[in-house]
């Protein structure tokens, strides 16, 4: 789908790196020090209302500080909607709730636990908080629960029914999660340790935030020219072939590419199928970035951040480094997101001049 | 670009019907299907009434043929089979049609049906609890699971937005087909009842331990229920190509937040009134043209009245008016589904259906809704509302073609 004049105004990111102070485009890159890739917790006071997010969890105050630094990066305008992809929803209020019920057997249970815990609380609480009256979703399918997001969003201003769109992937990893993803071999460190020619990956959380808009001002970032989601590809069709229609839809080729960023995750079968592409794009600069912040549902959203800070700030940190072919000022980056063959989500992003 | 978006299947299964069938029985009868028989396992739902689908998930799953006999399913995912198939076989999509339409899916607790089986193990040790419950928590699994059965390919996704997301699901697919990325797209909502949610609605107490009353003054509260309903929605150039016949246009649609309150709706309605007039607005149509409103109509104190408060604050006079959720029980993310169904059964058949159990109007607003069925109406354009959790708010506006 090809996109006319969308922009990103507003950006920001709490995730396992320092994104959401931005150091992390200066070098402040972090090793692993938890078991999982545990979101670094930005000053929540400086942001929210102590007495009332008190009672939030992680992921909820989280969401709400990334929104509102991605909306006053925006000027502070009012999102026209607000979309949230969210992919496990609030984990720590589900096990809060799941496990009273459990162990008082149903009964004396407080409802906070189980009104924080459906998903659409982050669309909801971010509305709340800013008092919007507009529309409010919220998309929860695996590794399209960030990327139907975005395509409600651009739909949305294409139809011209919204000019600015709040769009938010979040997700957050709780101890039990952690440990039964360990059990399902999804997402798994030592497994991809132990495979030495893969990523080390493991389970990561966090969230970003964009503020997406059809004005252009001095606040874009960089716009959104084209974007695809495929679940599982046609059988008469190669990788190769769809990725190259999809840039010929926007009269380019595979030169015009500067920087690929992939979702690699570790998973040496999942990662193979990258490999035809970034072969078609030999001469791109390639990243790749779930070793640094982790998998989960909505991780590729990181690899937007990436892509604007690249294309904004002119900023690639060396530890996302797969392939570098020199473009040290990117015009042109592509977005590549799959697993296991599904859940094929590819978007341009590009300087605000081109 | 398709001017209209048009409905060509429709797929639905509650506790008063397994099939569309069943259902439009149902209706003609006045059938509810709230009791307090309980499959489920739960202190709860053996002393509140509940509208639950009385067959096992074996049952369910002997009715859906090409399922893998080893694969866990979670009863939402089975549920949503079941209707999504019963809308795609009345649309007569082939293959072909389905390999490259897309599935709109929703559900507010996904498979927690299974999930809270899989914790109760898990929490006596970390190293047990069946793996293959677990895998079908998440919300996207029930749509794999739609996706799979039916061959869908080329994009699916799941809207989770409490007891709003089968009328988001629709929004989202109409937007789909309006812009040209899909002809054709399967959109609905499923949720099977569960200790979770019917324990969470319980610490909010605002679960009637009688037969719910939606829009009575002396109501108590509402009686979850289980259900999905789907639809095959279309443009105009598929229709066309295919030679389908449109059953109903999904005309309008409006979505809106009432950013008031996590789970109770503004005193003003507002997030339900922006929600309707958008859907109105949308259409074309003035409100003076509607037909008939399917009311989210709860049972609860606080729904009824805000939304009693936001229909008389668009309409001077009132069309007629009613909840089904008095036959069906509150479905949840489902309610939106099965209440659209509903609203095209009521647009071929000129039905207008009763709000059961209704005695006295709510003081403050007067809204004395339809009680008993009546037939031989013509009805041209319902609206359906969808309220919940999170203040979102949707409204459809479901017209004849």
């Amino acid at each position: 789908m090809l996109i006319q004049n969308v922009y990103i105004n507003g950006l920001s990111s709490v995730s396992a790196q320092a994104t959401f102070d931005e150091t992390f485009l200066e070098g402040n890159v972090l090793a692993p020090t938890a078991e999982y890739r545990k979101a670094i917790d930005p000053e929540y006071k400086q942001y929210l209302n102590p007495t009332a997010s008190r009672r939030f969890s992680k992921l909820i105050k989280m969401s709400l500080v990334a929104a509102q630094k991605s909306i006053a990066m925006a000027d502070g305008v009012m999102p026209e909607a607000i979309i949230t992809g969210t992919g496990l929803g609030c984990l720590e209020d589900t096990e809060k709730f799941l496990r009273s019920l459990i162990e008082n057997n149903e009964s004396m249970l407080s409802p906070t636990a189980f009104i924080q815990s459906t998903h659409n609380t982050i669309s909801g609480q971010i509305a709340m908080m800013i008092t919007c009256y507009h529309p409010n979703y919220t998309y929860s399918n695996r590794y399209f629960s960030f990327e139907s997001s975005l395509l409600d969003a651009l739909l949305m201003i294409q139809d011209n029914s919204c000019k600015h769109v709040l769009v938010n992937a979040a997700d957050e990893v709780i101890p039990a999660t952690h440990t039964i993803l360990k059990r399902m071999k999804l997402w798994d460190r030592s497994e991809s340790i132990r495979k030495n020619d893969s990523l080390p990956v493991t389970i990561g959380e966090g969230v970003v935030s964009m503020m997406v808009s059809s004005e252009k001002n001095v606040t874009s970032l960089a716009a959104i020219k084209a974007f695809k989601l495929v679940y599982i590809l046609p059988q008469e069709k190669t990788i190769e072939e769809i990725l190259n229609q999809f840039l010929e839809e926007a009269s380019l080729t595979v030169e015009d590419i500067d920087v690929l960023i992939v979702g690699m995750n570790g998973e040496e079968a999942s990662d193979a199928l990258y490999a035809p592409v970034c072969k078609l794009f030999d001469h791109s600069t390639q990243l790749v970035y779930k070793h640094l912040f982790g998998e989960c549902f909505t991780a590729s959203s990181f690899a937007y951040w990436l892509a604007v800070h690249a294309i904004h700030k002119k900023k690639i940190e060396p530890a996302c480094i797969l392939s570098d072919k020199g473009h040290k000022s990117p015009k042109r980056v592509l977005v590549y997101n799959q697993f296991r063959g599904k859940y094929h989500s590819f978007c341009l992003l590009t300087d605000v001049e081109v | 670009m398709s001017a209209r978006v048009l409905i060509t299947g429709i797929g639905s299964v509650s506790s008063i019907g397994l099939s569309i069938q069943e259902l439009t029985d149902s209706i003609l009868k006045s059938k509810t299907g709230v009791s307090n028989t309980t499959r489920l396992d739960s202190i709860l739902a053996r002393t509140l009434p509940t509208a639950q689908i009385q067959l096992s998930d074996q049952e369910l799953k002997n009715k859906l043929s090409g399922l893998s006999p080893k694969h866990v399913y979670s009863r939402t995912a089975l549920l949503g089979m079941l209707a999504a198939q019963e809308a795609s076989n009345m649309a007569g999509l082939t293959s072909h049609d389905l390999i490259s339409a897309g599935l709109v899916s929703s559900s507010s607790a996904g498979g927690m049906d299974k999930g809270e089986f899989f914790y109760e193990d898990y929490l006596k040790s970390s190293t047990k609890g069946n793996l293959k419950f677990a895998l079908t928590h998440d919300c996207g699994d029930s749509a794999e699971q739609i996706a799979a059965l039916l061959n869908i390919q080329h994009y699916i996704t799941t809207i989770s937005t409490a007891c709003s997301s089968a009328a988001n699901a629709m929004i989202h697919a109409a937007r789909l087909i309006k812009s040209g990325m899909c002809d054709i797209v399967i959109a609905g909502g499923t949720d099977a009842i569960c200790k979770f949610t019917i324990n969470g609605f319980n610490s909010l107490m605002i679960l009637s331990d009688e037969p719910c009353q939606p829009f009575d003054k002396n109501r108590k509260g509402l009686n979850l229920g289980e259900a999905a309903g789907y639809f095959v929605l279309e443009s105009e150039a598929s229709v066309k190509r295919r030679g389908a016949k449109p059953l109903a246009v999904l005309s309008g649609y409006g979505n809106a937040c009432d950013a008031y309150h996590q789970t109770a709706s503004s005193p003003n309605g507002e997030g339900a009134y922006l929600a309707m007039m958008q859907a109105i607005k949308v259409s074309g149509y003035a409100p003076a043209e509607i037909d008939y409103i399917n009311a989210h109509g709860t049972g609860t104190q606080n729904n009824d009245l805000s939304e009693s408060v936001a229909l008389k604050r668009i309409f001077e006079t009132l069309p007629p008016v009613s909840s089904t959720k008095a036959m069906t029980g509150h479905t949840l993310a489902a309610a939106g589904g099965i209440e659209a169904v509903m609203s095209v059964l009521a647009i071929q058949n000129g039905w207008i259906f009763p709000n059961k159990n209704f005695q006295e109007a709510i003081e403050e607003t007067g809204i004395i809704p339809v009680t008993e069925l009546q037939t031989n109406k013509s009805i041209k354009h319902i609206l359906s509302n969808s309220f919940g959790f999170g203040g979102n708010n949707s409204s459809l506006l479901i017209s004849a073609c």
